[in-house]
C-alpha cells in the first residue's frame, strides 16, 4: 500500500489527474456505503436502545429484570452453552473428515453440511416436531417412556443446532483443505500421538477459522427466531427464549420492555462484534501469516 | 550407531493405479542414498511409505533386523523433512524444534534443561542459533529447510528421510545447501535416504543412487557406476543425453545400415540400440563411418561446442558435443565415429 | 498438562518478547471454555431444580394474557390458601389455530383456553386427549366469558360511524385483517354479514353492502397485530374493527384521548371456551388442580376479574359495576343461529370460491 502511494507522488504529472478523478468515485462509493450502513445498520440500533430507554432508566431495569425476561435470559445463554460446545465438536470432526479423506458421497456430505443455510427455519422447527411430536414418528414412543423433547429444552436445544451447524464447519472446512495434512504428519513423524497432533497441531492451525465459526454460530444460536419459535410451545418463563420473549412483549402492546429485551440481544450482538474486532485486530500480523505462510 | 534400513518386496496403489511394483533394497548404515527418478515414478511414495505415511498393500520395512509393522509410529523414530517443510507456523523455530521432545510420553521426557541443550545444541548445528525465537514465517527458504532438518534430527532417528529437501529453493541456494548437507551427513553419520527428480543432486551427494522408473528400481548403485554402467536404457537416458542409434548385432559386431559401427563382443546376434553420450562421438572425414551427414546447427557454451548432425537413415539428427578446434561449419560434410557407447539389446 | 509445560518452557528459554503474552493467551482461552462449560452445567442443574414444584400449563389464545395474568394470580393464592402446596401456572399464548396445532403436537398443556370450539373439537379429534363431548362438561358451553365485535374510531368520531352501514359509506376507511389469514377478521367479517342479514334481509343487498365494505379496506393485513398497527401508529383508515376487550386494551396503550369504542347496533357473540386436557392431567396427575382451575373461572372472584379484564362476563352480579358500565348493551347472534356452525360459515364465506373471494376485488 505505501508502495502504490510513493510511486503515485513521485509521478504526479502523469497520475494526477486520473488520480483525481478515482478519489471522486472512492469518495462516492464510501460515502453511499457508509450512508446505507447508517441507515439500514445503525439507526435500527440506535433506534432499539432509544425505545428501550424512552420511559427511563427504572421502566428499563425493570423490564429487563422481570422474572420472565431473566428466565429467557438464562434460556437463552443455556441453550448457547449446550449449541455451541456441541457444534464445535461435531464441526470440527466434520470438516476434518472431508479436508482429510476422500470417500463416496463426500460431495453430498457436503452438501448436506449447508443444508441449514437453505431449509427456511420454520420448516426446520417443524422436521423436529414431525420427528419428536406427539403425533410424529418418536412421539408415542417419547411420550411413554417420559421424554420430553419438543416444547421442551432439547427440541428447543435440537432446532437451534440444526440452524446453527453450518458455521462452524463452513469456516473449517475451506481452510483444513488449504492447509492440507502434512503439518499433522510431520507431528505424527515427529512421535506425536494423534490427540497431541490435533490439539498442539491441527487446532492452532485453524483457531481463527474455528474463533469466527465459533462467534457466528454462537450469535446465531442466541438471536435464532424461526426454528426455536415452532418447537418452543411459548411457555413463559420457561421455553421463551429472548427473541421470543421480544416477540411476545412486542404483541402485548408493551414496546418499552419489547425493545428493552431486544437490546439485550442488540448487547449481546455486539459484544459478539466487538470480540471479532478485538481478535482480528489484536491478532492481525498472526492471522496474515498464519494465511500466507505454507 | 546408525542403522540400516531394507526394503522388501513394496507393493503400493493408489486405486488403479500401481505406484510401487515391488521394490527391495537396502540402505547401508551411515549411508547417503538418493531415490532419483522422474515425478510419478514412486519415489515420495516409497519415502513416505518407508515413514509409515502410507500402507502398502505387500512387503515389509525393516530398521536392522526390526519391522516396521511391529513400531509405533513413536517408536519408529524418523525423520522426515518434507517438501515444504511442514514447519509448525503457531510455534516459534525453537518450539518447532522441542516439539519432538516435548511430544513424548512423561517417562521418556527430557527436562527441560536437557531439551533446551539439545535444542540450542541442533539450532547450532544448522547454524540457527540465533533465530530460535522466530516465527518460520520470518525465515528465508533455507533457513526454514534447516529447522526442517534440525526438527527431524531432535527425536534421534534411526534414519533420515527427505522429501526433494531441494526442490523448493533457488539455484544459488540449492548449491550451497547441497554441500552443507554433505559436509553435515558426514559429521553426524546418520542413515539417510532422500527423494530427488535432479541427476545432477542425487549423483554429487549421494553414496548410491536408487532409481526408480514406473514403481520399480530399474538401478542402484553408486554415482560412477550408474553413470558409467547403465543396467536399462532408462537409466542410461535419465542420467544424461543421449543419441540412439538403432544395429544389427552380428558376430560380435554391430552393423548400422549395412556397416560395422561399433564393437560388440560378446554379444548374441539380433537387434539392438546404441546410446551414445554427445561427447563420445569424434569427426572425421566423410564417408569414414556410416554416420555420414551435414552440420545443420552449431553453436557455443563456454569452451564446448554443439553441434547437430543430420543423418539420412536415422530419423533424428545426431548431438555432437567437443572442445576440439576448429568448430565444425554448418553445412558441412562430416562423419561421425562412435568412442564408446552403451549397448541394449531390443527386445 | 503436557501443554502448560510446553508454554512455560517457552518462556524461560526464550528471550523474545513476542513469546510471553502468547501463553497467557492461550490459557485464557482454555479458562475461558472451561467457564463457559460450568455455566452451562450450573444452568442444567438450576432447571433441574426449577422442575420440583407442581406446574399448570394453560394453553391459550393472544388477547387472554393479561386476563389470565391475573385470573392466575388469583387462583394461585386461593389454591396456597386451601391447599396449603405452591402453585405455579404456565402460559403459553399464541394464535388459536397455531396453539391447537401444538397441543395436538404434543405441547403438555393441562387445560387449553382458545378463541373457538373447533379448535379445541380438532384436539379432541386428532389427539384424543379429550372426549368428544367436552363441551358439555362445564356451564355455558363451557365458555366462562364472552366478547364481540366493536368499532374503534378516531377520538371524536369525526367520520359520524354510528353502525355497520356507515362501513360501507364512500370516503370511509374500514381497518381490517384479511380473513384469509386472520380469524379475528372472520368474526369481523361475518358480524358484518349478520346485520346486513338482518337488516337488508334481499341476498343481493347483502352483497352489494359487503362488496361496498370490502372497498373501503385499503389494505388487508395479515394479522390483527399488524392491522392495528396500521390503524394507531400508521393513521390509516377511519375505523378498526376490533374485538371489544382489545379495543379496551388499545385504549390504554395508546391513552385514552386517542381513540373513542363505538358498539354498533348488532354484532356476533363470541364464547371462547375452555377444557380440560384428560389424557394430559392423568399422566401429569395434576386432574384435581386443573380441575378446579377451569371451575374457578365461573366463580364470582374470576367473574369480577374477566370484567374487569374487558370480557363480558357469564355472571355480571359478581363484577364490579364500573367495569360492567363500559359494556354497551348489544344484540348479539351467535355463529350457530346466524349462519348454523362454524364449519358450514367456513366453507360459505372464507374457502376459495366462498363469498369473500367473489364479493372482494382488489382494485387494480
Amino acid at each position: 500500500m505505501s508502495k502504490m502511494i510513493s510511486a503515485s507522488r513521485s509521478q504526479p504529472a502523469r497520475n494526477g489527474s486520473a488520480l483525481r478523478e478515482s478519489n471522486a468515485v472512492k469518495a462516492l462509493l464510501i460515502g453511499t456505503a457508509l450512508t446505507f450502513l447508517a441507515l439500514f445498520l445503525f439507526l435500527p440500533l440506535v433506534i432499539v436502545f432509544m425505545e428501550a430507554l424512552q420511559r427511563g432508566l427504572t421502566t428499563y431495569l425493570e423490564a429487563i429484570t422481570e422474572p420472565d425476561a431473566l428466565s429467557a435470559m438464562r434460556l437463552t445463554l443455556l441453550v448457547a452453552a449446550i449449541v455451541v460446545p456441541i457444534n464445535v465438536i461435531v464441526g470440527i470432526a466434520g470438516s476434518w473428515t472431508i479436508a482429510r479423506f476422500d470417500f463416496r458421497g463426500k460431495n453430498l456430505l457436503v452438501s448436506l453440511i449447508d443444508l441449514p443455510f437453505s431449509v427456511s427455519p420454520v420448516i426446520a422447527g417443524l422436521i423436529y416436531v414431525l420427528l419428536f411430536g406427539a403425533q410424529g414418528y418418536f412421539g408415542p414412543w417419547l411420550r411413554e417412556h417420559g421424554i420430553e423433547i419438543i416444547f421442551a429444552l432439547p427440541g428447543i436445544v435440537l432446532a437451534t443446532m440444526f440452524v446453527t451447524f453450518p458455521f462452524v464447519a463452513r469456516e473449517l472446512i475451506p481452510h483444513m483443505e488449504t492447509l492440507g495434512s502434512t503439518d499433522e504428519e510431520a507431528a505424527l513423524t515427529l512421535g506425536a500421538s494423534p490427540w497431541q497432533t490435533f490439539f498442539k497441531i491441527t487446532l492452532p492451525n485453524v483457531k481463527w477459522s474455528l474463533l469466527y465459526g465459533v462467534l457466528l454460530c454462537n450469535a446465531r444460536a442466541m438471536g435464532e427466531f424461526g426454528a426455536v419459535a415452532v418447537v418452543s410451545g411459548k411457555i413463559r418463563g420457561v421455553t421463551t427464549t429472548l427473541p421470543l420473549q421480544v416477540e411476545i412483549l412486542y404483541n402485548e402492546y408493551m414496546g418499552t420492555a419489547a425493545f428493552a429485551v431486544a437490546s439485550l440481544l442488540a448487547f449481546l450482538a455486539l459484544i459478539t462484534l466487538a470480540a471479532k474486532t478485538i481478535l482480528e485486530w489484536h491478532y492481525a500480523k498472526e492471522i496474515a501469516a498464519m494465511r500466507h505462510n505454507s | 550407531m546408525p542403522v540400516s534400513l531394507t526394503v522388501e518386496n513394496i507393493e503400493k496403489k493408489f486405486g488403479q493405479f500401481p505406484a510401487l511394483r515391488g521394490v527391495s533394497m537396502t540402505v547401508a548404515p551411515g549411508e547417503l542414498m538418493a531415490l532419483l527418478g522422474p515425478s510419478g515414478s514412486g519415489k515420495t511414495t516409497l519415502l513416505r511409505a518407508i515413514a509409515g505415511l502410507e500402507q502398502v498393500e505387500k512387503g515389509r520395512v525393516l530398521f536392522d533386523d526390526i519391522d516396521a509393522e511391529s513400531l509405533s509410529f513413536r517408536d519408529r523414530r524418523i525423520g522426515f523433512v518434507f517438501q515444504h517443510y511442514a514447519l509448525f507456523r503457531h510455534l516459534s523455530v525453537y518450539e518447532n524444534v522441542a516439539f519432538g521432545l516435548r511430544a513424548r510420553p512423561r517417562r521418556e521426557r527430557p527436562n527441560e534443561g536437557e531439551i533446551h541443550k539439545r535444542v540450542n545444541n541442533l539450532l547450532d548445528l544448522v547454524q540457527l542459533g540465533e533465530l530460535g525465537a522466530r516465527f518460520p514465517s520470518q525465515l528465508s527458504g533455507g533457513q526454514r529447510q534447516r529447522v526442517a532438518l534440525a526438527r527431524a534430527l531432535a527425536i534421534e532417528p534411526r534414519i533420515l528421510l527427505l522429501d526433494e529437501p531441494f526442490g523448493a529453493l533457488d539455484a544459488q541456494v540449492r548449491k550451497d545447501l547441497r554441500q552443507w548437507l554433505r559436509e553435515l551427513h558426514t559429521r553426524i553419520g546418520q542413515t539417510t535416504l532422500f527423494v530427488t527428480h535432479d541427476q545432477a543432486e542425487a549423483t554429487e551427494l549421494a553414496d548410491r543412487v536408487a532409481i526408480l522408473n514406473h514403481g520399480i528400481i530399474e538401478q542402484l548403485a553408486s554415482p560412477h557406476e550408474i553413470y558409467e554402467h547403465p543396467q536399462t536404457p532408462f537409466v542410461c537416458k535419465f542420467l544424461g543425453e543421449t543419441n540412439v542409434i538403432p544395429v544389427e548385432l552380428k558376430g560380435g559386431q554391430a552393423y548400422f545400415d549395412g556397416y560395422r559401427v561399433y564393437d560388440a563382443t560378446n554379444y548374441a546376434d539380433g537387434t539392438a540400440d546404441l546410446y551414445i553420450r554427445p561427447y563420445l562421438f569424434k569427426l572425421a572425414q566423410p564417408g569414414s563411418s556410416p554416420l555420414s551427414g551435414i552440420i545443420t546447427h552449431v553453436h557455443q557454451t563456454g569452451p564446448y561446442w554443439r553441434a547437430e548432425l543430420t543423418v539420412g537413415n536415422l530419423a533424428k539428427p545426431l548431438t555432437i558435443e567437443g572442445l576440439t578446434r576448429p568448430l565444425p561449419i554448418l553445412g558441412e560434410h562430416v562423419a561421425a565415429t562412435i568412442e564408446s557407447a552403451h549397448l541394449f539389446k531390443t527386445p | 498438562m503436557g501443554d502448560r509445560l510446553l508454554f512455560n518452557a517457552g518462556k524461560h528459554v526464550l528471550v523474545h518478547p513476542r513469546s510471553a503474552p502468547a501463553i497467557g493467551r492461550r490459557r485464557r482461552i482454555f479458562d475461558i471454555g472451561l467457564t463457559l462449560a460450568a455455566f452451562a452445567i450450573l444452568f442444567v442443574a438450576m432447571s433441574q431444580a426449577r422442575a420440583q414444584t407442581v406446574e399448570l400449563l394453560n394453553v391459550s389464545y393472544d388477547p387472554t394474557r393479561e386476563l389470565y395474568r391475573a385470573v392466575n394470580a388469583a387462583f394461585s393464592a386461593e389454591w396456597r390458601k386451601k391447599n396449603g402446596s405452591a402453585l405455579s401456572i404456565r402460559q403459553s399464548h399464541g394464535g388459536s389455530g397455531a396453539q391447537a396445532r401444538t397441543v395436538i403436537d404434543g405441547l403438555n398443556a393441562d387445560v387449553v383456553t382458545l378463541a373457538l370450539a373447533g379448535d379445541i373439537s380438532a384436539i379432541a379429534e386428532r389427539a384424543k386427549l379429550l372426549p368428544q363431548n367436552w363441551q358439555s362438561r362445564l356451564p355455558n358451553n363451557s365458555s366462562p366469558y364472552t366478547s364481540t365485535i366493536v368499532f374503534l374510531v378516531r377520538k371524536g368520531n369525526p367520520k359520524a360511524i354510528k353502525d355497520w352501514a356507515d362501513l360501507a359509506r364512500s370516503g370511509i376507511g374500514v381497518v381490517t385483517p384479511n380473513p384469509k389469514t386472520s380469524g379475528g377478521a372472520r368474526w369481523n367479517y361475518l358480524a358484518a354479514w349478520a346485520w346486513a342479514d338482518r337488516n337488508l334481509k334481499d341476498e343481493a343487498k347483502i352483497r352489494d353492502y359487503m362488496s361496498a365494505l370490502l372497498r373501503n379496506v385499503p389494505v388487508f393485513d395479515t394479522g390483527a397485530r399488524g392491522a392495528l398497527t396500521s390503524f394507531a401508529q400508521r393513521g390509516i383508515g377511519d375505523v378498526f374493527l376490533s374485538w371489544e376487550n382489545e379495543a379496551f386494551l388499545a385504549l390504554d396503550e395508546f391513552g385514552p384521548g386517542k381513540f373513542d369504542i363505538v358498539v354498533p347496533s348488532l354484532s356476533i357473540l363470541a364464547e371462547p371456551p375452555v377444557a380440560l386436557l384428560d389424557a394430559n392431567v392423568d399422566r401429569k396427575g395434576t386432574r384435581a388442580v386443573a380441575e378446579a382451575y377451569l371451575e374457578f373461572l365461573y366463580t364470582p372472584a374470576a367473574q369480577a376479574i374477566i370484567a374487569r379484564n374487558h370480557y363480558r362476563p357469564r355472571f355480571p352480579d359478581a363484577a364490579d359495576p364500573k367495569d360492567l358500565a363500559k359494556f354497551v348493551k348489544v344484540d348479539l347472534v351467535t355463529i350457530d343461529d346466524a349462519f348454523g356452525g362454524w364449519a358450514k360459515a367456513q366453507k360459505t364465506h372464507f374457502a376459495d370460491g366462498g363469498t369473500f373471494d367473489t364479493l372482494y376485488k382488489p382494485s387494480r
